[in-house]
Formats: structure tokens, sequence, C-alpha cells
């Protein structure tokens, strides 16, 4: 959920409100926000599946350094959620899980 | 200097060169010695592109030892009961990108027909496409062999080590190579190392890059020098292009594997920016999707580089008991370097043609000077 | 080639500092982070497209923070924000990429600010969705405003954990526990240490006064053995530790929670350093593995200096005064102070550095990691959250090599995925150590490979010299 503008100090106003695509679903979210915020915020935690265990992973380290928020945005794979700032009309995919190869 | 270890053979390097070889020893109920001076894979072994690739290798013999070799390739995966991500059967793919290459190329598959065995053929762009989705559509057409594959090097190395350890080869690691014992009619005796003498009457030269120090403590000078390759690996990608290609592969999991340079920098692994633009840029010119991605890995590698290319391989006439298994394309040759030497060894003899690898060709007075008994430095 | 006479590399509260009084001292300037605004984790931004009523909320330090932000307006002193330095040449050359361009830039001095990271000890259940790292957390929370959860732990050990707990509270979130290895109440052994930084001291005394008016449990020797939930977050076990940390072997208390947040203090993010060929020293109360330097913050390397958490973990006070006595430092060599001059600002500077660590060496005896807590980490639990190598396998692995973290890499893949060891290095290494029966600091340590972090393609084939 979004914290209110006032709960903590310094208050802030978030950037106006946009609208992106999730999996095909719009999805509320604000300028200056993240992906990863912005899907966090609508409780979406799961971002992707892991290759060898179909392990569900999202956000971690929040900076852009674990790597685990990774989706598609407008066509281009392994975006970091984390870093990217949402923009209006943004396309953002989660690949859905595959299934395991073999062993 | 004390005795520390005795065995059979001894072989010099644990790249996958040296544990195939030890390997197929091992299976042929022989005491095998495994040398490095630090421990499996620590060369050329798990910094190669890991192709198995027979199509456009040249000249016609040695098209014909690297056919013969990637035969060998999934019965010996099999036996080591590992999954070291080998893709083979489905073949590989060579690009080309003009019309004078697709002439060249159907040149180059009359000279591999000479062997009956060869079933490449040439291929119009719209049936590389078709095998090859993510191929650039600006392509003339290219080549498809069913006999090139493609392996995880790192896994295939480490593999072997370990069917080497299950089947009794001992593996003397952080153990470097300081000289060559030899004996009574410059037989081999022995391999001298810091830690000791290791007692051996057969010594197989398998140290990849470092193998003309090595053949030196025998008097040979191979010619041999390195070349370097580097190496871009990318982040993974939903999979466009399931056959490896001469200089481009897409990983089972999805990463892509780009190469690659050819530098005569002496022994130098480091990488450089202006390598990897120029993989990239020959990279984005065959798979387009490759430009909306990252690199997370560099490397580079030595390639063994003879001076002709073709392998060093098999007994050196002067040194009884001494066997060089070096040259390019290791990773292609090494179950056939396996078979090769164990055959040598067991019988004396080998079926395949290996005339044209003699290790002496750049030397042939070398192991004759200095006579009788001789240490290396 | 771009040439620079000062090239800082991050601009958290040690780079700016350094950045700034090399400026002052008026050498040409070049500070480069790879995030979009500088100022670090520490002096965090909030967003562009976010307005802030007041200023952006660093508490004690708001003052500094902004000042050393005000004095990157220097003519001299040019910042390159979203730009990361992928790699460095022998001869101190820095290879910068961009989202679109890449370029070399040649500095005459190089100083390196490159922070540190979160550690994390993996446990079952560690990669759920919903688990988070502490700061990732409070970066969430503060700059984001965003709260990944209702039901909310924190857990691990250190400082950190009472600053995020006292923000989630503030935030609105239920604290449901903070779960903590050490034994804050030690702290009062060392209560003439905790003087030298009175800031931080009262601090973390605001903190605790308020997790205890508003009931929050803080539970001291505890740790998560466990978080569980269908495809996410949704309860935690936790347990008693005994004094070195191990798990006791008692019924774990459950607690249902949405969110955790994990740290185990700092990291030095050294790989820089190693690329560069600066000696690394590795000192376990300073986080490992930390870059050597001498009085001057110099490295092996001459003309090259760090400053801040990547020379040994400190906190932001030590990282703004060491990033002011390297910043110096440069600015001296290259005379835009006399030796005279320098050897006068370093030895104050010094003595103050010297207060702070004794404040900093206190911190450590109390939260300072120890060797119990691996005993988290079961057999098939993730230990390579990249490459999903369990410690069975790195064990199995390690029993297989020379000492060698080479060779367990090889063979496991564990260190070889997108995050390049960040999160797991330290826990291999300690995996195998303990497997061949030596110590971490025996271990043979792979090399730094580039590219640091990951390039674009399209960043390497627009080179903009």
């Amino acid at each position: 959920m979004r914290i209110g503008e006032e709960k903590l100090r310094p208050s802030i106003r978030r950037g106006r409100e946009i609208w992106i695509s999730v999996d095909g679903s719009p999805l509320p979210a604000y300028e200056g926000e993240t992906i990863a915020a912005a899907l966090l915020a609508a409780g979406e935690l799961t971002l992707r599946h892991t290759d060898k265990g179909g392990q569900p992973r999202g956000v971690f380290c929040g900076v852009g350094l674990c790597h685990e928020c990774r989706v598609t945005v407008n066509g281009v794979p392994n975006v970091r959620a984390c870093l990217t700032p949402v923009a209006p009309g943004m396309v953002v995919e989660r690949p859905a899980p595959v299934r395991r190869r073999g062993s | 200097m004390k005795t520390i270890y005795s065995a059979e053979v001894a072989v010099i390097g644990a790249g996958a060169v040296g544990l195939s070889i030890a390997y197929w020893l091992a299976k042929r109920g022989r005491d095998v010695v495994v040398l490095d001076r630090e421990g499996p894979g620590a060369g050329s072994s798990t910094a190669n592109f890991g192709l198995v690739w027979v199509h456009s290798k040249e000249p016609h013999t040695y098209f014909e030892l690297s056919l013969r070799s990637s035969q060998l390739w999934p019965q010996m995966v099999e036996e080591l009961g590992e999954d070291v991500e080998l893709r083979h059967g489905q073949g590989g793919v060579q690009l080309c990108l003009t019309e004078a290459d697709m002439v060249k190329a159907q040149m180059m598959l009359e000279r591999q027909r000479r062997s009956l065995l060869f079933r490449g053929r040439l291929l119009s762009a719209s049936e590389v496409l078709e095998l090859q989705p993510g191929v650039s559509r600006h392509i003339a057409g290219g080549t498809w062999s069913p006999h090139d594959a493609d392996v995880n090097p790192v896994k295939w190395t480490f593999a072997l080590a370990r069917g080497c350890q299950q089947r009794g080869v001992k593996l003397l690691t952080r153990t470097e190579v300081t000289g060559i014992e030899l004996g009574e009619g410059s037989h081999v005796t022995g391999v001298l190392t810091p830690q000791g003498r290791i007692a051996a009457t057969r010594v197989v030269n398998a140290a990849g890059v470092w193998a003309g120090a090595i053949a030196e403590m025998v008097g040979v000078k191979l010619g041999l020098a390195p070349e370097r390759g580097q190496l871009l690996v990318t982040e993974r990608a939903p999979m466009t292009c399931p056959l490896p290609m001469a200089w481009h592969r897409q990983m089972p999991n999805g990463q892509y594997f780009l190469g690659t340079t050819f530098e005569d920098v002496g022994f130098d692994f480091s990488t450089t920016t202006a390598g990897a633009r120029e993989i990239l840029r020959r990279a984005v010119a065959a798979l387009p999707a490759v430009r909306g991605l990252s690199i997370v890995r560099q490397f580079a590698g030595l390639r063994p580089m003879p001076k002709d290319g073709l392998p060093f391989l098999g007994p050196v006439s002067h040194v009884p008991g001494f066997y060089v298994a070096v040259g390019h394309s290791g990773n292609t040759l090494s179950p056939i370097h396996g078979k090769i030497i164990s055959d040598l060894i067991v019988d004396g003899h080998t079926d395949v043609p290996i005339e044209d690898y003699d290790p002496l060709r750049y030397d042939p007075w070398g192991a004759r000077k200095g006579g009788e008994e001789r240490y290396g430095h | 080639m771009r040439r620079t006479e000062i090239a800082v590399v991050g601009a958290g509260p040690a780079g700016l500092s350094a950045a700034v009084s090399a400026a002052r001292a008026g050498a040409r300037v070049t500070l480069i982070d790879r995030y979009t605004q500088p100022g670090g984790q520490y002096f965090r931004q909030f967003p562009l497209g976010f307005r802030a009523a007041s200023g952006p909320g660093w508490g004690d330090d708001e003052a500094q923070g902004r000042k050393l932000l005000a004095g990157l307006q220097m003519k001299n002193l040019e910042v390159l924000c979203d730009t990361a330095v992928f790699d460095a040449k022998a001869d101190g050359t820095l290879e910068l990429a961009t989202a679109d361009h890449s370029f070399a830039l040649q500095a005459e001095k190089l100083i390196l600010a490159t922070g540190a990271s979160e550690r994390v000890i993996p446990f079952p259940g560690w990669t759920l969705p919903g688990v988070f790292t502490a700061g990732g957390l409070q970066n969430l929370v503060k700059t984001q405003r965003i709260l990944p959860g209702r039901r909310i732990a924190v857990a691990g050990s250190g400082p950190l954990l009472y600053a995020v707990a006292a923000l989630l509270i503030d935030a609105g979130a239920e604290v449901v526990a903070l779960v903590e290895a050490g034994q804050p109440a030690e702290a009062a052994k060392h209560w003439p240490s905790l003087f030298a930084n009175r800031t931080l001291a009262f601090a973390g005394a605001r903190y605790l006064s308020k997790l205890w008016r508003t009931g929050v449990p803080v539970l001291s020797r505890h740790a998560i053995l466990q978080a569980e939930g269908k495809g996410q977050l949704e309860r935690v076990a936790v347990g008693k530790l005994d004094a070195e940390w191990h798990p006791q072997a008692r019924p774990p208390t459950y607690f249902e929670v949405d969110a955790l947040g994990l740290n185990f203090g700092f990291l030095p993010s050294i790989e820089l350093a190693r690329l560069l060929g600066c000696q690394i020293v590795f000192r376990p109360p300073l986080g490992g593995y930390t870059v050597a330097h001498n009085a001057r913050m110099e490295t092996s390397r001459p003309g090259i200096f760090v400053a801040g958490e990547a020379a040994g973990i400190g906190g932001a006070s030590i990282a703004m005064l060491q990033g002011e006595m390297a910043g110096l430092a440069a600015a001296q060599q290259l005379e835009y102070l006399s030796e005279a001059q320098a050897e006068q600002h370093l030895r104050v500077l010094g003595r103050r550095l010297a207060r702070q660590e004794r404040f900093r060496d206190a911190m450590n005896a109390v939260f300072g990691l120890r060797p119990g807590i691996y005993d988290l980490i079961r057999d098939d639990t993730i230990v390579c959250r990249c490459e999903e190598a369990t410690r069975a396998a790195i064990i199995r692995a390690a029993m297989e090599s020379t000492p060698s973290l080479r060779e367990v890499k090889c063979r496991t893949w564990a260190g070889m995925g997108s995050c390049q060891g960040r999160f797991c290095a330290e826990t291999i290494q300690h995996l195998t150590a303990e497997a061949l029966g030596v110590s971490v600091a025996d271990l043979s340590f792979p090399r730094v490979r580039p590219p640091l972090g990951t390039v674009p393609v399209a960043a390497l084939l627009e080179e903009r010299p």
C-alpha cells in the first residue's frame, strides 16, 4: 500500500497519477515511483520464477544489485523494476513460469 | 629427490584434454596420475567457447579428426553421467552474410564431402531462419552440419575430473612439473616437482598453452604460441537460437555466448573494451536481439596455437614413453585425444591417422640434442 | 580519451566529501555514480517527480548532507550520474557506461568510494517474495513511500534494524518483532566509546524508546530460523541463539508476517579496488575484505585512494571524514595544497576519525557477526540465489576441490550469476573454508572479472570518447 503523503516527515507530494499495464491489465501508478514500488503497492510481490526450480522471486535488495526484480518492459527483458521509474503507457510483463526441462 | 608417488602414466595438465586421456587410460585398466600446478580446468578448458565444431575445419585430415571426435561425445557424456549441457545431434550452423560467402561455403562443403560420413549442406536464408529464428534477416544463407554440437566446457571439464577420480585416477593438484626425468636410452622414468618425484614410465604432455615449456624439458621445441580469444556472456533472453553457430551460441538457459578475438599478446589473460566492441559489432549484425541485452561476464582464454594450426599429437620418437597431446580446438578434440593417446600407450598404435600431427615437425633434431640422461631445469 | 585530475567513484557520503574537498582545494574533479541522483544510500534523495515539503529527511545529518550536495555546484566539479564504472585498466583508466553510451576516463588520481552492500545470511525460505533486505525495505518506505506489507518484521543484527523498525512504526506498519542476533544490552559495557558519537548514540536510544513505547517485541539473541508461505512470505519461525549465535535446540516461536527486512551488517564493495590491483586486507570486524590504505587513505597503488565503507565498515561519519582526507591527500599530490597545509588538515581530521573509530569498534563488538549464524543454513537451503546452488552442493564441491573458490564456483555455478556474488560470495567462502577445515583467509580468492555490474550492449557499441 502507498503511505499517506502526510504520514512520514517530510510530507511529500507524489507525481501525477498515470496508468501502466502489467501482464495486460491496467495498474495505476504515480510519476516518480519505480515499477517495483507500483507493483508492491498493489500487493504484487512475485515478479518471476527461477530457471531450475521454478521458485517465485520478487524485489529483494531494492537497489539494483541482486537482479531478482527483473521484468520485461516495453518488450525489453531483464529490466530491474527497482531502478526503473514508471512512465505513462509503460507495458510491464512478468514472464510466465516455465516448466523445468528434464531434471 | 624423494619419490612421492608412482604410477604407470603421468599426465601433465588437468584440463579437458589431460583428463580425457587419463579417463580413457583408466577405463583400460591403467594406473594414472594427473598433475596440475593448480587444479582441474585452470587453463583454456574453462575459458573457451564450448563448441564441438566440425564442418568448417580444414585441412581434410583435421576435418576428419574433428568429425570422429564429435562421434565420441554422446557416449562419453553418457558414461560420465552428468548434465554437461551437451546439445548433440541437432547440428550447428555457420552463417553466410554475403553471396560471396555462399560461394566459398559451397566449395568448402564439396571438400568436406570427400568424407562419406559428412552430411552437411548449404542452406538458403529462409532455411536458416527457420532453424534459427533469432538470426538477422540480412543474411545470404548458411551451412548446416549435424556433426556440430556444443557443450558447457566448464561442466565438461569437471565431469571428466569426477569421472577420472571415480575410476581411480589420482589427481595431484598444486603440483608444478619442473622437470622430466629420463633414464637409459632417453626413456622417460619420472616427473619432477617441488614436492618430490613421481615415478612413471609414460608421460603425457597435455599442458595446453604451457605445453611448450614442458616439451623443452625433454629438449623439444614444439612450435606453439598462445592466441588470445575474448568472450562475452549476456544475461538470459528468450530462446530464439537453439543451434550453436561458429561465433555465437545461445546457451540452454537463454544466455548468449559471444565470440571472439584472435590476438597475439603472449600470456595475457586480460580483456579489453576494444575487444568487447569488436565482438559485439559482429554479434548484433548476426543476432539483432543482442542489442537489447546486457553483458554480465567478460573473459579471455588462450588458445594453444601450433604454427600450422594442427595439433601436436603422438609420441616423441627420440624420447620413448613421452607423448604430446596439445593443440587448438582442445574442447572438440578432447574425446579423441583421450582415445588416441590411450591407444598408443596401451596398444602401441592407433587406428586414427595422426601422421600430420608429429610433435617433432618443427624441431626434428631437437630431441636428439644432448644425448644421455637429462634432467629438466 | 576523456581526462580529469581527480576521479571519485561513488557519490555517497565518502565520495561527496572527497569530491567537494578536492574541488575546494582547486583540483578538477569528476564524480561518478551509477544511480540517478548523488547521495548514495545514506543521503538518498526523493525520486524526480516527487516533491517534498521540507528537506530530504536525513535526520541529524541533514545539514551536512545538504552542504555536500550544494558543494557539487562548483565549476571545477563535474558530476556524472547514471554512469557506472564497469572496468578499469592496469594504468588506472576507468571504463564507464551509461544506458546508451560508453567512454574511457583517465584521471591523475583516483578515489574509490564504492561503499558497501548489505550482508544477508541464508536460511530456509529466505528467497520468498516478501523477504527484502532491511536497507531495501527502508528505501521503499522512506523514498518511494510504499509499505509492501502490513505485518512486518526486521531481523539480523546491527543498528540499521532499529532505524528501520522505527521508520516502519512511523509509516503505520505493525512491526511484529525486531529479531536481533546480538545483545544490545552489551552495548552498555562499551558506554565510554558510545559517547564518541553522541548523535548516533542518542538516535539509537530514541529508536529503542519508540519500539518499547509501541510494544514491539525486541528479541535479542534470536534469529529467524525459517520463512514460510505459499508462493510468498506468510510467517516466520524465530529461535533463540547462544552467545556464539548457534541456534539452540528449542521449539521456535511463529509470527505471522507478510514482509521481512533482513540485514546482518554490511560488506565492503571492493570489486573495483581488486580490478585495479589494490591490496586487500581481511579484517572481519570491519566487514571482511577491505581495501588496505595508509593514514592518508592511499591504497597500495600510488595515486589511488579509498574512503568510506570500502575501506572498512564504519558508518557515515567515518566515511565523510575519510572522504575529506582522501580528497585533500589527492589534491596535495597534485600540488593544490602544500605538504604543510595537507599535514595540518589531515592531523585534525585524523583525530576526529580516531574518536569515531572507537564508537565503530564498540558497535562491532556488540553486533559483529559470529560464526554460529551459519548453522541456520540447511543442506537444501539455497545459498546462491541467482543460480540456485544449495549448501549441500557447495559443500560437496568443496570436498572435491583443492582449497580454491574458483573450483567451487566451476563445479556449482555458485557466485556466477547476475549479482556477481554480492549476496552469496561471503557465505560460499565460509562454507568452503569450513568444509576444508581452513580459514577463509587461506582460500585463494578468484579473480574479479569485468564487467562490474552489467553493461548494456547498446552502450558498449556507442563509444563517445
